[in-house]
């Protein structure tokens, strides 16, 4: 396993699976403000990244011995000397704490604070065996310092933080205490003598109820933030774990320090009764003990689970993972108003039917091959159910993934997806207000949805909001592209050019300004490319698919189109790109650059199976502050591997295939040179 | 006062602690040396006026090598990041938040960067086998690193070349183990080809590289004389042969179509092209005295699967192998296009398996009273041979099959021919053996009963057809010869062979280099004509479903020629025989598997002797 555990140690742990997702299926979505750093070295976690079970384990058990050494020694000025168990414990968890970080630091070398960390650890039980074992406060408070910034490194935001810190503070008090009090069970509060139960029980229930509320603050501020996730995923049965616990320690002291009070008052009372009590106080105190170190186990594993899906907002996008039983896929729906919704379904390997019936999707390099198997729910049965309707899953060319078109009556607060008799359910809010933006569903809405997921994948989730899509007007650096392009077309003396357009105001709007530009130029616009004629494509993604694809048809046994197939700058996406034998663009950015390559990484970490765009890259570049100002360049894109044989089934075929994290998977876009702008063609 | 705490206890902690601190010592002390990484940077600007650079990243084996100890010898490879588009679709389909290491799974997805790694090569060095430094490029990532030059000699630059990126990245290796950037070569640069494939350096430095692919943007293109050939586009036909300086610069690129048609039945082209072509150079090398270059067509590199259930026609993959007349440096022109002959497999019924489908590689005699050449061809899973290069239309024949020494690779091996895989093909410089490296064919590929056969590289015995001249009787033409080898005197024989990975079918290496440096008494290295080693590389292209394992071997030559595995080149880090570029560590960081496709044996310049 490639990473280590040191930088935990100290900096955030990144959310992810140490868990399978829960029975009810849903996984996590999108990490608020997941900004991917230029190096893949350093990539941000996303919703799907899993902490390695080994760096989880190992995390566990690091905060979990933590927070009983530091209990051990927080709790000793009140609590005394510790018994002979208590000690022992103690040293066991100072001896599973070094071990735990000596594995986390065996390829990433030693840290001050690592090395920090052990030495606390490792005194508390040492001062514990000591004459004035009072001393070990020191190191537990030390211990409980690291537990707390350990506990609140996978947090962001100050609140977060300090309440995971707190968490940790009142986790460790509430560890130490009642540890203390199993190794002294056989004692009743209020008992004469050494023993001090009583008010270590006040503090364990003080501590238990500060765990408790900030538990469910963190919850209340972070996430699940619905009924269905948090009872649904495994994050929120940990999250619900984390609070519950310390109720739970809370409630049975609570109980044993009033019923060892009564026991106390009311003197000897018989044998019997004194046996019961006794009795029940070692079950309580069994109780008490377990539900403490199970709280600090269930918060220290948050962090290495999936991060909890973002809320649904009206007229935001809603983009989160759910398992139909194979894996994690990107869900993501919009616009989240009452009315029509696209509903889109994606991940690798992804398959669904064409929505037109028999015939086969338009099949691009961006899908399976022959020699792979089915998608991840074997491959057909897609379907997104709400109330009683039920809409099937399926392509839509030119787009990554299946696509539902569903209607979402106003106040509703979930739907189903389902996939091979399995059903998970969603929660959605589309409010009440009925503005979706135009074009988010129709034609384009898959591109207009691109474009808000890159802002997504920027900013997060409150980036979200679903505004004017891409294709409602055209930019007029792509209009200027557009122009160039023609303007070249001419110098290089093409005979002609066919233009495939279709009804979006952008594409309309194109359209006109490359017949202008014909016109100027003195090039035909033709009906069709004829044989070394150019194609200008302006259409939308799902036109322009099928538009390309018409002309590789014809190119196959025909010279067609010799002239060149060019894209419009909006065109530059993986569904388009894989329909075409080449084309050519018009592009302000190298998609193999670094800026593009982030936006791409920040994609593929946080939303797999979702195909990067320029749409997208735009929407992200934006949200982050950064611009596309780079000149526009041609660049050719084409399908490049060499043509092999479909070879012995699930033997080879085509295995990279499905590589919906790249700018034209299974192909290459590079640049071919300035997009000449001459005066005069 | 005692250091030694009284108590039970104390003590028990105590010694507790100290064996906390004996572990991690050990534990930390070699990953605190492995983080020890010099970072060297050597930059470019590039024809688009930005900066490309290769990045240096040298372990501390690689500064002892450079201070002390003796001269050392390197194997450069060229390798690329692995990345989702390469994995088996099991893996992509585990990808997120699956509980098998999802954190490596998304960043072997994500593109990382290309790079050339350096080896330790010295044989009997401690570092034998060790990668000492990564000499990473960028910007351009998924580059597909691809092919070098065939050989290198002392002063020669390495020109390497991406597939995907149509880029080829010019390296001085004056001070190895460090890399220095001379040059980048951008498409923009080489509008007429794309794909680059394969170099040949040429005495004055310079270089001829094959473009595959077709002019960058479909249409007309002009090249650098004025010919004009019309293409389909980036990476379709026709490809280009391009001359380049030492700076990346294009000195010439040239049409390697010709002005005519070419056979309609056996070039296809996707899109159709008025003047089919097949006329995709992958194999070059080139004889200087005989101003003769030879190329070998490939296959139009790019794939649109319009039918997924259908395969991709078999008239993609060239039979075409072409001399050049290079007289004039600076204007090379084709001077013949040669059909290979299709053998007595070939029947009709499996065209893409016919001996003469996809010849890829091709490779010249040396010395000066031979004017031979061989070409192999990847599907056919046939060799073939020319006696004279200059003539004006040499005639090929097929000299050997590998049906002949399939069985000896390892496991399966029957009708060991068709889709034998061939790669890399070379002759000895004394032009007595004849070295190939073939990948084998998966079980099935021809059917439910194909066993499939293993693969390995094979030594053939090539002095008596060489020394034939003109006068060569050798063909390949009945069904007994396809198995029994040539029934005439002067046909190849199998000299010797050895099986990479052969107890897999399909599991070979598809390319090669010959270590041309031997290190003298006096502590120098000069070139040989005798090599006593090569090394092979198991990874194809992994787009194309030929991924491999990604492990590069060194095989040993005997004085006698016999071939045998050196289990002492051992991985770093598992201590297994070949070493293994998937790995989690590099030294330029956690980035993963790599994909090694080719290599070179090289040592610094002051360390070799004229």
């Amino acid at each position: 396993m490639s990473v280590t555990l040191l930088p935990y140690l100290v900096a955030p742990v990144p959310a992810g699976g140490l868990l399978p997702a829960g029975p009810a299926g849903t996984v996590p979505a999108l990490v608020a403000g997941a900004v991917v750093p230029a190096h893949p070295a350093v990539l941000a976690a996303g919703p799907f990244d899993g902490a390695p079970a080994g760096i989880a384990v190992a995390r566990l058990v690091l905060l979990t011995g933590l927070a009983l050494v530091a209990g051990a020694g927080l709790v000793r000025p009140v609590a005394g000397p510790p018994l002979r168990a208590e000690r022992v414990v103690a040293a066991a968890a100072a001896l599973a704490v070094a071990g735990a970080a000596v594995a986390a630091t065996t390829r990433s070398g030693w840290t001050a604070w690592g090395i920090g960390l052990v030495a606390v650890a490792v005194a508390v039980p040492v001062l514990l065996g000591t004459r004035r074992p009072v001393t070990a406060a020191l190191p537990g408070a030390a211990a409980t310092g690291f537990l707390a910034v350990l506990l609140a490194s996978a947090r962001s935001g100050p609140v977060a933080t300090a309440l995971d810190a707190g968490y940790a503070v009142a986790a460790a008090l509430l560890t130490g205490a009642a540890l203390h009090l199993l190794t002294r069970r056989g004692a009743a509060p209020g008992a004469p003598g050494r023993d001090r139960s009583a008010p270590l029980e006040w503090i364990a229930v003080v501590a238990g109820v500060l765990a408790t509320a900030v538990a469910f603050a963190q919850i209340l501020l972070t996430g699940p933030f619905s009924g269905i996730d948090l009872v649904g995923t495994g994050y929120g049965r940990a999250a619900l774990a984390a609070a519950l616990a310390p109720a739970v320690v809370t409630g049975v002291l609570a109980f044993d320090l009033f019923a060892g009070r009564g026991t106390a008052r009311t003197g000897t009372g018989t044998g019997r009764a004194r046996a019961r009590a006794a009795a029940l106080r070692e079950r309580t105190r069994t109780v008490a003990a377990v539900a403490a170190v199970l709280g600090v186990a269930a918060a220290s594993v948050l962090a290495a689970l999936p991060v909890p899906a973002a809320a649904a907002e009206p007229g935001r996008l809603l983009a989160r993972g759910v398992d139909l039983g194979s894996g994690p896929l990107t869900l993501v729906v919009t616009p989240m108003r009452p009315g029509p919704n696209l509903v889109q379904l994606t991940g690798p390997g992804l398959v669904v039917p064409d929505a037109t019936g028999p015939d086969p999707a338009p099949v691009t390099t961006a899908e399976p091959m022959a020699g792979h198997g089915p998608g991840p729910a074997g491959g057909t049965g897609f379907g997104v159910r709400v109330a009683d309707r039920e809409v099937p899953v399926t392509a839509r060319p030119g787009a990554p993934g299946g696509w539902a078109l569903v209607d979402l009556p106003a106040g509703t607060r979930s739907l189903d997806v389902l996939a091979g008799g399995i059903s998970r359910t969603v929660p959605v809010d589309v409010g009440s207000d009925r503005v979706a933006p135009a074009g988010a569903t129709g034609p384009d809405g898959p591109e207009c949805a691109s474009a808000v997921l890159g802002a997504v994948v920027a900013a997060g989730p409150a980036a979200g909001a679903v505004g004017a899509c891409p294709a409602e007007s055209l930019r007029p650096a792509d209009e200027r592209a557009l122009r160039d392009t023609v303007r070249s077309l001419a110098v290089r003396g093409a005979p002609g050019i066919a233009l495939a357009a279709d009804a979006s105001p952008r594409s309309r709007a194109a359209a006109d300004a490359v017949r202008a530009e014909a016109a100027a130029a003195g090039i035909p616009v033709l009906p069709q490319a004829g044989a070394d004629g150019a194609l200008v494509v302006v259409s939308g993604w799902q036109d322009a698919a099928r538009a390309v694809r018409e002309v590789a048809l014809a190119a196959h046994d025909t010279p067609t189109a010799l002239g060149g197939t060019y894209l419009a700058p909006w065109l530059l996406t993986g569904g388009v790109l894989g329909t075409a034998q080449s084309a050519v663009l018009p592009l302000p950015f190298g998609p193999q650059e670094p800026l593009p390559q982030r936006y791409v990484r920040a994609l593929a970490a946080t939303a797999p199976g979702s195909a990067p765009s320029t749409s997208g890259l735009l929407a992200w570049a934006d949200a982050t502050g950064q611009r596309i100002e780079e000149p526009f360049g041609l660049y050719g894109a084409a399908p490049v591997a060499v043509p092999m044989s479909i070879e012995p089934p699930g033997e080879s075929g085509h295995h990279g295939g499905p590589n919906t994290a790249a700018w034209f998977p299974g192909g290459a876009v590079v640049h071919i040179g300035p997009l000449a702008v001459p005066t005069t063609p | 006062m005692s250091l030694i705490p009284k108590s039970r206890w104390g003590r028990r902690s105590a010694f507790a602690l100290l064996g906390a601190a004996v572990v991690a010592g050990v534990a930390v002390l070699p990953a605190q040396a492995q983080n020890s990484i010099d970072v060297v940077r050597s930059e470019v600007t590039g024809a688009d006026d930005k900066t490309y650079w290769v990045e240096n990243n040298l372990t501390p084996e690689a500064r002892q090598q450079s201070a002390d100890g003796p001269r050392k010898e390197y194997m450069v490879v060229w390798a690329g990041d692995e990345n989702v588009a390469d994995t088996a679709v099991s893996d992509v389909r585990n990808l997120p938040g699956s509980l098998a290491d999802p954190i490596d799974k998304v960043r072997d997805a994500l593109p990382g960067p290309d790079f050339m790694a350096v080896v330790d090569a010295t044989k009997g060095s401690p570092d034998y086998g060790k990668v000492v430094n990564t000499a990473t490029v960028g910007p351009l990532v998924e580059n597909e690193p691809h092919h070098m030059q065939y050989s290198w000699r002392k002063g020669d630059k390495i020109y390497a070349g991406g597939l995907y990126s149509a880029a080829t990245y010019v390296f001085d290796v004056t001070a190895l183990p460090e890399l220095k950037l001379s040059g980048i070569s951008l498409p923009s640069q080489t509008l007429c080809g794309s794909v680059p494939d394969a170099y040949w350096v040429l005495n004055d430095g310079t270089a001829y590289g094959t473009y595959m692919g077709g002019p960058v943007a479909p249409g007309p293109c002009r090249y650098t004389h004025g010919e004009v050939r019309t293409g389909n586009g980036f990476a379709g036909s026709p490809g280009s042969v391009v001359r380049l300086g030492e700076d990346g610069e294009n000195l010439v690129e040239a049409p390697a179509a010709t002005e005519t048609p070419e056979d309609p039945t056996q070039c296809l082209n996707m899109p159709a092209l008025g003047n089919p072509t097949c006329a995709n150079p992958h194999g070059i090398q080139v004889r200087e005295d005989l101003d003769t270059m030879v190329t070998s067509d490939y296959a139009e590199p790019r794939s649109i699967i319009l039918d997924p259930v259908k395969n991709p026609s078999p008239y993609l993959r060239r039979p075409t192998v072409r001399t050049w007349d290079i007289s004039d440096l600076n204007h090379p022109k084709v001077k013949s296009v040669a059909y290979l002959p299709t053998g007595p497999r070939s029947n009709g019924q499996d065209p893409l398996r016919n001996e003469n489908r996809a010849a890829m590689e091709t490779t010249v005699t040396n010395r000066p009273e031979n004017k031979g050449a061989f070409a192999q061809t990847m599907q056919g899973g046939a060799i073939f041979y020319t006696p004279d290069i200059t003539v004006e239309n040499p005639e090929w024949r097929e000299v050997f099959d590998l049906g002949t020494v399939a069985p000896e690779f390892g496991v399966g091996g029957e009708n060991g021919g068709p889709s034998a895989n061939g790669g890399w093909l070379q002759t000895s410089p004394d032009d007595r053996t004849l070295y190939h490296a073939t990948i084998g064919r998966k079980a099935g590929t021809l059917g439910p009963d194909d066993k499939g056969t293993a693969g390995g590289v094979v030594a053939l015995d090539i002095e008596k057809l060489v020394g034939a001249g003109t006068g060569t009787t050798c063909s390949i033409d009945t069904e007994e010869e396809i198995t029994a080898g040539g029934a005439e005197p002067d046909c190849p024989t199998v000299r010797s062979s050895v099986g990479i990975n052969p107890d897999e079918t399909g599991a070979g290496p598809h390319w090669g280099a010959l270590d041309n440096l031997d290190l003298g008494e006096d502590g120098f290295y000069r070139e040989t004509d005798q090599p006593q080693r090569l090394a092979t590389a198991n990874y194809f292209v992994a787009r194309t479903g030929l991924d491999g394992d990604h492990r590069v071997c060194m095989v040993d030559i005997a004085r006698d020629g016999a071939l045998t595995l050196d289990e002492t080149f051992v991985d770093e880090d598992t201590g297994e025989t070949c070493i293994n570029f998937n790995r989690e560590n590099w030294p330029h960081g956690a980035f993963g598997n790599a994909k090694p496709h080719s290599m070179l044996f090289v040592a610094a310049d002051e360390d070799i002797k004229d």
